[in-house]
């Protein structure tokens, strides 16, 4: 378990963290969530002893990372941001250097760690000719060594490619060790973490399971109508009566969830990669055209999505309305927390 | 002692492959025999003192070269994070940073062993004063490589670490030399050459092991050894 309590950490007259505390259980991972310069990688430099605290303490397992730094050292695993590694190693020599520096001299479990992070066909191969998604396997390997109670990853997958990140994300789950991981790709975090802290200029912003977190931050509306003909008409249509509506809406702007079909055109819309592409393209094309509730279609459906919702009634009565007024079919009418990404943007703002 | 072995011999792999550094060392080597033959015939003496005067001018240029990467180099890729969050300690990375270096300071070394072979062919040289210039050698270097290594913990460029080390050792020469001599303040003038690393080495290249000079060599070395851990340990301030 790692505990983490009262931390400060003060560069000159600059403080960066102020008094977080916080607390890994055994076998969970969790994600550690903030804007840049935030202290994320500050937190994690002083869990693994580079730096040390102003104030506040650490512990691994009960040990104290200040007073006995060796012991604690070596139940840490440590990944730092852009995986620094020493090139002219190969993987298997790169691992080995690392276990000797934690006394481990046992050649089985290098050889286990190696073929465990699926390196054992680039194992011989010098670090400086492999993928960016090889350098990062060699780089949580090295961090395995010494079977470590804690692993701390900060930002494992920067640089990679989709499939790349998947290969990481995998690995990690796979791994099943107290984690604390660190990104800025929040599907990633929901993907692998069960619990995530949010951290803002050197506080805590937030601390808990993912799913009481989305339902703290607020609620989202989502709404489905059918539209099959003149679709276009009826969207503008429906835009403008939403505009008219006088109910109170923090941030009251509706998201798109675009879901583009490529009628005709050969792309099966099952590919999720252009999807997630297609998708983040047109809302930010149609959040610069317009502040008013955007919307999105997927062949005959229309998707309007209100997120940060406070006063849900109001808006559902109005919907009811607008669409019995005008003969449009309500497919769905659903109210959920926010997306990990909305609660984070409220939180960091 | 397996973390230190473990650091040196990463240090020696990484010495040992780089082509530059046999450049390195072919011009080490060169430049010497080139400056010891130079006047050799002229002089007609089977001595070392052409070479070994000449030696802390080449050192003072090869040394900070050899020494600016040491730490900058690890702290500007990152791998010093991952080094100090292994169970180690300062004191034992410096120390193997030293001694791999230190052992790359006796192969450039070696590589002048052209010019006391010749010697042994074309006259009757004092070995003695040969192996005292040598072992004199060695200490300078050593305390050339212990300041420059110091140098390369305080910042993240090697440029700036040769810079600062190159410009550092040179003044210290220069306490030594008779035109700063001559200018200084009679009461400072003792101060000046106790404090001047080539002095001392002087000593040694005279065929003279003087305790002083041995004491103040050693010295210099652990004390910026010692600077080099004071300033890993203050690196979070």
């Amino acid at each position: 378990m790692l505990l983490v309590e009262n931390l400060y950490k003060k560069f000159g007259s600059r403080e960066i963290l102020h008094g977080i505390s916080f607390s890994v259980k055994d076998n969970h991972i969790v994600g550690l969530l903030g804007p840049n310069a935030a202290g994320k990688t500050t937190t994690m430099r002083i869990i693994t002893g580079f730096l040390s605290p102003s104030k506040g303490r650490v512990t691994v397992n009960g040990i104290d990372t200040q007073s006995s730094s060796r012991k604690a050292k070596s139940l840490l695993g440590y990944l730092p941001e852009n995986n620094p590694l020493y090139d002219l190693f190969t993987p298997i020599e790169y691992v080995s250097y690392i276990a000797s520096m934690k006394s481990q001299k046992d050649r089985h479990s290098i050889d286990q760690i190696v073929n465990l992070c699926g390196l054992t066909n680039v194992a011989q191969d010098k670090i400086d000719t492999l993928s960016r998604g090889y350098k990062q396997r060699v780089g949580i390997a090295a961090a395995l060594v010494g079977s470590p109670s804690v692993l701390i990853l900060d930002e494992p997958t920067t640089g990679l490619d989709p499939n790349q990140r998947e290969e990481i994300k995998k690995l990690i789950k796979r791994l099943k060790i107290t984690t604390l991981f660190s990104s800025h790709i929040l599907s990633e975090v929901k993907d692998i973490c069960q619990e995530v802290i949010i951290i803002n200029q050197g506080v805590i912003v937030a601390d808990g399971r993912l799913s009481d977190l989305m339902r703290k931050g607020g609620s989202a509306l989502r709404a489905s109508l059918k539209i099959t003909k003149n679709q276009k008409s009826a969207i503008s249509m429906i835009r403008k009566e939403l505009l008219k509506l006088k109910v109170k809406l923090p941030r009251a702007y509706a998201r798109v969830i675009f879901s583009a079909r490529f009628v005709g055109s050969g792309i099966s819309p099952k590919r999720k990669n252009l999807r997630i592409h297609t998708r983040s393209y047109d809302r930010g094309f149609l959040r610069r055209r317009t502040k008013a509730p955007l919307f999105s279609t997927s062949g005959s459906i229309v998707k309007i999505k209100f997120s940060g919702v406070k006063d849900s009634g109001a808006i559902k009565d109005a919907l009811w309305k607008l669409c019995q007024k005008n003969n449009l079919p309500l497919e769905e009418l659903k109210e959920t927390g926010d997306s990990l990404e909305d609660v984070f943007h409220k939180l960091t703002k | 002692m397996n973390i230190i072995r473990s650091i040196y011999n990463k240090e020696i792999k990484y010495y040992f492959y780089s082509l530059t550094n046999y450049v390195f060392v072919i011009i080490f080597a060169a430049l010497s025999i080139y400056l010891y033959f130079q006047n050799f015939f002229i002089q007609g003496q089977a001595d070392v003192a052409p070479w070994s005067q000449n030696l802390p001018f080449l050192l003072i240029f090869f040394i900070p070269a050899l020494s600016m990467g040491t730490i900058s180099e690890e702290k500007r890729l990152g791998t010093w994070e991952i080094l100090l969050t292994l169970p180690t300690q300062e004191i034992q990375v410096v120390l193997a940073k030293f001694l791999a270096g230190f052992t790359f300071v006796l192969f450039l070394l070696f590589s002048t062993i052209g010019i006391p072979v010749t010697l042994a062919f074309l006259g009757k040289p004092d070995w003695g004063v040969v192996a005292s210039s040598y072992l004199g050698g060695v200490a300078l270097a050593g305390a050339y490589l212990s300041t420059g290594i110091f140098v390369s913990s305080l910042v993240r460029q090697q440029t700036i670490s040769f810079v600062i080390t190159f410009l550092f050792l040179l003044v210290n020469d220069i306490f030594s030399q008779d035109f700063f001599l001559l200018r200084a303040p009679v009461f400072l003038k003792g101060i000046f050459q106790f404090l001047s690393l080539r002095s001392h080495y002087e000593n040694f290249a005279q065929g003279q092991i003087n305790l002083d000079s041995v004491v103040f060599l050693f010295s210099w070395i652990i004390f910026f050894i010692l600077l080099t851990i004071i300033s890993l340990r203050s690196r979070d301030f």
